[in-house]
């Protein structure tokens, strides 16, 4: 006992702990890498980048926003792709229906997203930045709603529940980076590239306002992202029978 | 199917009512939200920032710095301030419950264990801010300073773990948040001590020089040098600092003394 009292550090042996501490760590490095940067798009680079006087706005934009797109873009995959493999963990421990936990649940998020791309489609609710972003927050919210309805299995803890939630704000966040706000933003440097100190083109400068729109809702959907991540752990609030 | 209807009518949300519980969540969301700007913004320095710097002419470097940069470093140590504080006090609340009531008078050693933990972080952070402000031999050799700062975080780690946390009944979870916390505390002082004092003066004189043309003075080179170890040591030790984050609650390393 008294050894023990001075050796304090003992590592865990078994290796599922070790494993989903790895895929933890990851998750968190790549998140913070994610989630920073669109915090710096929103609060510093959308507001600021365009206030720059020619032909400093266009090097700065050469030079900072494809390093920041990279990043952005990559570490998104490599947060949503080590956090379903922790989910996919616990969904086996606790031996859910995995094909149709995971369906379900792709299912909701692909169907949310085509009713935000509808959504971008209809000027009346793309013409005010904050119609947008509660319609959104209102489909979103929907979805996470039918999560807690569908998803449940026997056995089902809080915490899968809590991290299919806040996991499908996720994986809704990934698909905008990669099918609406990438795109709009490689189109935009490739003419900036082209056309140096010109205005982008009505049909650019369109899709760009909609990327942006979508940025600012993805920043939104972050804090109940992360308010579900923390709650998987530490504020059960989902009950079984 | 009359199984899976069964199930819904079972399952409800029921959140926690207990104002302790609550409390923590909190201090939590707020910690995480706020962690994010600040490491995120860090990240954002070092990967992005960094390299794009060195492609600017000293004219886009006046209009860049002054507005986008000068913004980003406002998020980055307020973003800091909170996320320590927020951190600072989900950490006393366990404190306050160590040891358990069979062991010992809960909250009894709290006072010290805060004391000490401070102090030594606090010393390995003065170390670290005099061999990188008046040592000029530290900050020409960048393997000079990873050395030094990897010496202090194992220094941190060591105090913590076998002087400062060694009373019967300390957990797993405390004793991780003392480490990794440790850590973000010292991040912050060079946040504060550093980062955000060299970059405040490097910006004036930029921005002066851009719109007066007053030259930009010798210092700023050394200043910036500076600022730019203290970023990169940040970075670096952001990663033992958020594994112990996360090994509080879900990797158990410290059995206790």
């Amino acid at each position: 006992m008294n050894l023990l009292a001075q050796a304090p550090v003992l590592l865990p042996s078994g290796w599922d702990t070790t494993l989903q501490m790895a895929l933890r760590w990851v998750h968190i490095l790549s998140g913070i890498t994610w989630i920073g940067l669109l915090y710096f798009f929103t609060l510093v680079a959308t507001p600021l980048i365009p206030t720059l006087e020619s032909p400093a706005r266009g090097k700065v934009i050469a030079a900072v926003m494809p390093r920041a797109l990279w990043w952005f873009r990559w570490s998104a995959q490599v947060a949503v792709i080590a956090g379903v493999t922790y989910w996919i963990l616990i969904l086996l421990a606790e031996r859910a229906p995995l094909a149709r936990t995971l369906l379900v649940w792709a299912a909701l998020i692909t169907t949310a997203f085509g009713i935000q791309l509808l959504m971008l489609r209809l000027a009346v609710l793309t013409k005010s930045r904050r119609a947008f972003v509660l319609a959104i927050l209102t489909v979103v919210g929907l979805q996470g709603h039918l999560m807690m309805k569908l998803l449940p299995y026997s056995g089902a803890t809080h915490r899968a529940l809590s991290i299919a939630v806040g996991g499908g704000l996720g994986f809704f966040l990934l698909l905008n980076v990669w099918e609406i706000v990438w795109p709009a933003q490689r189109g935009f440097l490739a003419w900036c590239a082209a056309n140096p100190g010109q205005p982008p083109p009505p049909e650019l400068s369109e899709r760009l306002r909609r990327a942006q729109l979508v940025s600012r809702a993805s920043f939104w959907l972050t804090f109940p992202l992360l308010f579900f991540m923390a709650a998987a752990s530490h504020f059960p609030f989902f009950v079984m029978g | 199917m009359a199984e899976f209807l069964s199930l819904l009518a079972q399952s409800r949300i029921l959140p926690p009512t207990d104002p302790g519980t609550i409390l923590d969540i909190v201090l939590r969301w707020i910690h995480f939200l706020a962690g994010i700007t600040w490491i995120g913004l860090l990240y954002f320095f070092n990967l992005v920032n960094v390299p794009a710097m060195k492609q600017f002419d000293a004219a886009t470097k006046g209009k860049y710095v002054p507005v986008v940069v000068n913004s980003a470093l406002w998020w980055f140590r307020w973003g800091a301030v909170v996320t320590v504080l927020a951190g600072f006090i989900y950490w006393a609340l366990l404190l306050a419950k160590e040891p358990p009531e069979t062991i010992g008078r809960p909250g009894s050693l709290m006072g010290g264990v805060m004391g000490w933990w401070v102090l030594t972080v606090g010393v390995a952070w003065f170390i670290n801010y005099f061999l990188l402000k008046k040592v000029p031999a530290v900050t020409k050799n960048g393997y000079i300073v990873a050395l030094i700062v990897t010496a202090l975080a194992l220094g941190i780690l060591w105090v913590v773990v076998y002087k400062v946390m060694t009373y019967e009944g300390a957990s797993n979870r405390t004793i991780a948040i003392g480490v990794g916390g440790g850590y973000g505390l010292f991040m912050l002082l060079n946040v504060w001590g550093i980062i955000w004092p060299n970059n405040k003066r490097v910006i004036t004189w930029t921005k002066e020089n851009a719109e007066k043309g007053t030259p930009i003075p010798a210092e700023a080179a050394a200043l910036g040098r500076q600022a730019f170890f203290a970023s990169r040591s940040n970075a670096w030790l952001s990663l033992p600092m958020l594994f112990f984050m996360a090994a509080a609650s879900h990797f158990p390393i410290f059995v206790g003394g």
